[in-house]
């Protein structure tokens, strides 16, 4: 399958500068971030007071207290961390068909979902889904300077065919993340679906956010008359005659299995976002990704 | 709906041409779908590769079709015929008894909301002739409904008979000058006229209204006074009439002059008359005689007349009087005969009261009432203008009075046709005899025949038709009798509904709801050779077939723009 060159104008993210990730847990990427920690360490941002102990920082030592009080108190400060992104990808071929494709709209969405974090000090992890058994997982981009590599790896992103994506999300996440953001981008095409998958990674405290990427040509399909289906990953065929009937018949199984997907999505407490790809990026970060309160 | 070109429909092969195309050369492209689980066992989604497999409907093969079929339809030129314009002739009864108040308010009213009814359903296209069938036939209204709506209430009843012959031969000739017009003619009547002459066919079939129905009804019929033979005294001579079914003990009071004279009950049987003679004062001028019970017809329950007493009238004589007629002028005791010779000036203050025309009639003609006796048949005045020969006898007519009509019937009248000025009192089917009317203002009694040929004036008859003649010219140029505008015909107090005629035509008859009143349905079927309508050409029809023609041509832009989108 070749690979897709997905036009990325990175010229444009910078009017997602002042977005940010939500994250339902806390960050534990390591100090430099801008996400809140349960951990106290030197920084700026004052908490409480403490008694001197033994070994403490004198100049830490609120002397003003001790001038009024007589006793040795520490001001007590807010450690800041960064968090850990994972950005999943779905390269299955089911993701390249549609007007406009999916795989198109899902690899500019997880590159501007890549420039938020890498402009929040994140460390950013991009992880395509494909069946090559063991997900090719990329660095991490820890620096708005890597940004032009981040976007080239997505450039070189193709429709890589038949993929269980239940495996693919068990194995995704790379060892030494720690309580990490995991953004799955995804048509969620699968017979089975993706409780399994989802399991999995709600087992990895994680905070699981699914973006269900959905064409409208698989809204409403402009089929008639004898046509050959052809399943984009598996190459399956299938004779149909479309008629009228058969289409609102496809509707209403479509709009059932959407609703499915949110469901289980919401069921193993994942939050679930559906996005069209005929909607601008823009509109995507700044409107429905905020509105969902996957971005702030 | 009717095709005019129905071997068009021959075209609809080419529907079913579309579909085999479909069914065995519809080409089954390869689509790439991102999941063919969701295209699975759908309902209707066919699978095999069997040719045989009927084509599924798409708004590809259905615009096709309905297109086609629509082109073909157009082809066939539909047709739906148009409902042609419509002329509508209403004969209104306007006759005496259609003031009886039977039905509230009246017979008349009643015919007027029929005729109002029926204009509702006419279109402002249609063409309606409204006729007053009254004592003469009148066209009240020739034009669109709206004119004979408000012609239709401004008209009003008579106290006359009904020339509903004529009204029908009117109306049937104004719809005859339209024969590009579906035409109807409606008579509103109360049917209570005697069964008029043929009339021939009609250039539209003739619808009947019968509104009415009774006869409870007490009338004056008949009053005249005379002087007594020895000049001293005056007698009323009346007559009552009860029209209804049943006896009836009839309230009547006699005036003179306004002076109370006689009062009376007078016991009539059904459907009979009473004559009664009461004596008056030789001064009487003014007679009334009221009845004062109610009934159905007011009308006729008044009557006034002009005695002949009072000062002698001058009479003129012009032209060849026989010695017999100068005989019956002098015996009538209030008019004095002038001698021959003594004609007086233009504009003297001595003109006479009365002239006589025997066998002349001037081309200015005297001033005052006239009475003419043979006048000559080249006069002007005495062209017939009107329908028919005058063959008629108003038997109740004050100008017969006690005359034996046997006698007169077999006079030859001098002329051939009815003029327009006179109504005719007694005719025969060679011309009128005995005519009254106003001409050019004055009143005028026409005896066109010449007494002597027939030897009528050495009868009896003679003398007592020239006093009812004088009299009745008289009573005429009275004043008080002039402002009567119309005078009432005692025919018309019998108010009971006749047989209706058939006019030589089929009549559809409609039943009063009120009154149950039957005119005769056996007649419906008489001479159905000419019922039909002269004016009931085929009717026209209005293609339709630019409406398919359009719809073929969108529906195919349709089916280019879902071609274009989906190839």
């Amino acid at each position: 399958m070749p690979a897709v060159t997905v036009p990325i104008a990175i010229d444009t993210f910078g009017r997602f500068d002042r977005l940010a990730f939500v994250s339902r847990r806390q960050a534990r990427a390591g100090p430099g971030g801008e996400h809140r920690s349960r951990r106290r360490a030197p920084s700026t941002d004052f908490v409480d007071y403490r008694p001197y102990q033994p070994g403490d920082d004198f100049r830490r030592v609120d002397w003003n207290v001790f001038g009024r009080l007589g006793s040795l108190q520490v001001k007590v400060t807010e450690a800041r961390e960064s968090l850990d992104v994972v950005l999943v990808l779905d390269c299955s071929s089911s993701m390249a068909c549609g007007q406009p494709d999916k795989l198109g709209f899902a690899t500019q969405l997880v590159a501007a979902l890549g420039y938020v974090a890498v402009a929040r000090s994140d460390v950013v992890r991009i992880v395509c889904l494909t069946n090559t058994g063991t997900p090719p997982w990329s660095r991490s981009f820890g620096r708005r300077a890597r940004m032009p590599e981040l976007v080239r790896q997505l450039a070189q992103v193709a429709p890589a065919g038949w993929l269980d994506i239940n495996a693919g999300l068990s194995a995704c996440l790379p060892d030494g993340v720690r309580q990490p953001l995991v953004l799955v981008v995804s048509d969620l095409l699968t017979r089975a679906g993706v409780a399994l998958g989802l399991s999995a990674l709600r087992a990895r405290q994680t905070d699981v956010v699914v973006l269900h990427v959905v064409s409208p040509d698989e809204l409403d399909p402009r089929l008639a008359g004898e046509v050959e289906l052809v399943d984009a990953e598996t190459s399956e065929l299938l004779e149909v005659g479309v008629s009228l009937g058969t289409l609102a018949a496809y509707r209403a199984r479509l709009a059932t299995w959407l609703d499915e997907r949110e469901a289980e999505c919401h069921a193993h407490g994942v939050r679930y976002v559906r996005l069209m790809t005929d909607r601008p990026l823009e509109s995507v970060m700044l409107d429905d990704l905020r509105r969902s309160a996957v971005l702030r | 709906m009717t095709l005019l070109a129905p071997l068009a429909l021959v075209g609809l092969l080419v529907p079913a041409a579309i579909y085999l195309v479909h069914w065995f050369f519809g080409s089954r492209r390869r689509v790439r779908v991102p999941a063919i689980f969701l295209w699975a066992d759908l309902p209707r989604a066919s699978t095999g590769r069997s040719r045989r497999r009927w084509p599924p409907l798409t708004w590809l093969l259905l615009l096709q079709l309905l297109g086609a079929i629509l082109a073909v339809v157009a082809l066939a030129r539909p047709a739906t015929p148009a409902d042609p314009p419509r002329h509508l002739a209403l004969v209104l009864d306007a006759s005496g008894s259609m003031q009886a108040t039977d039905v509230a308010p009246s017979r008349f009213e009643a015919a007027r909301a029929r005729g109002v009814d029926r204009l509702a359903d006419l279109r402002p296209s249609d063409l309606v002739t409204l006729v007053r069938a009254g004592r003469e036939a009148t066209v009240l209204a020739n034009g669109a409904p709206d004119g004979a709506r408000s012609a239709l209430a401004a008209a009003q009843p008579g106290a006359g008979g009904a020339a509903i012959r004529e009204a029908l031969a009117l109306a049937s000739s104004q719809i005859s000058a339209t024969p590009d017009r579906t035409g109807q003619i409606v008579l509103l009547t109360d049917a209570a006229f005697p069964p008029p002459d043929q009339i021939g066919p009609m250039a539209a079939p003739v619808e009947i209204v019968a509104v009415g129905g009774g006869s409870e009804n007490q009338a004056i019929t008949a009053l005249n006074v005379r002087i007594d033979p020895s000049g001293h005294g005056q007698t009323a001579f009346v007559e009552l009439a009860n029209q209804a079914d049943h006896a009836a003990r009839i309230p009547m009071q006699l005036t003179a002059d306004g002076a109370p004279l006689d009062d009376r009950q007078v016991d009539v049987a059904a459907r009979t008359r009473a004559r009664l003679s009461i004596p008056l004062p030789v001064d009487a001028r003014h007679v009334t005689v009221r009845l004062l019970g109610h009934d159905a017809l007011a009308l006729d329950d008044v009557r006034e007349t002009v005695a002949p007493g009072g000062p002698p009238r001058d009479v003129l004589v012009l032209g060849r009087a026989s010695d017999s007629l100068q005989r019956a002028l002098e015996s009538i005791p209030v008019l004095r005969v002038r001698p021959p010779g003594a004609v007086p000036a233009q504009g003297r203050q001595d003109q006479p009261d009365l002239t006589v025309l025997v066998g002349v009639l001037p081309a200015q003609l005297p001033p005052g009432p006239l009475l003419l006796v043979d006048p000559p048949a080249t006069s002007a005045r005495l062209l017939g203008v009107g329908l028919g020969n005058g063959a008629r006898i108003l038997a109740a007519h004050p100008l017969l009075q006690g005359l034996d009509l046997g006698a007169l019937q077999g006079e030859t009248p001098s002329v051939g046709g009815v003029p327009g000025w006179a109504h005719v009192v007694l005719g025969s089917l060679q011309g009128p005899l005995v005519m009254e009317g106003r001409l050019e203002g004055r009143p005028v009694v026409a005896l066109t025949f010449d007494p002597a040929v027939s030897g009528l004036d050495k009868s009896l008859a003679f003398p007592l038709l020239i006093s009812n003649a004088t009299a009745y010219v008289l009573a005429q140029a009275d004043p008080s009798n002039a402002a009567t505008a119309e005078a009432f015909d005692p025919a018309e107090s019998d108010i009971a509904p006749r047989p209706i005629p058939t006019f030589g035509l089929v009549l559809r008859q409609a039943q009063d709801e009120r009154t149950g009143l039957d005119l005769g349905a056996s007649r419906d079927s008489a001479h159905p050779e000419l019922g039909t309508s002269q004016n009931s050409a085929h009717p026209e029809l209005v293609e339709g077939w630019k409406w398919p023609l359009a719809a073929a041509l969108v529906v195919l832009g349709a089916e280019w723009l879902v071609f274009a989108r989906r190839g």
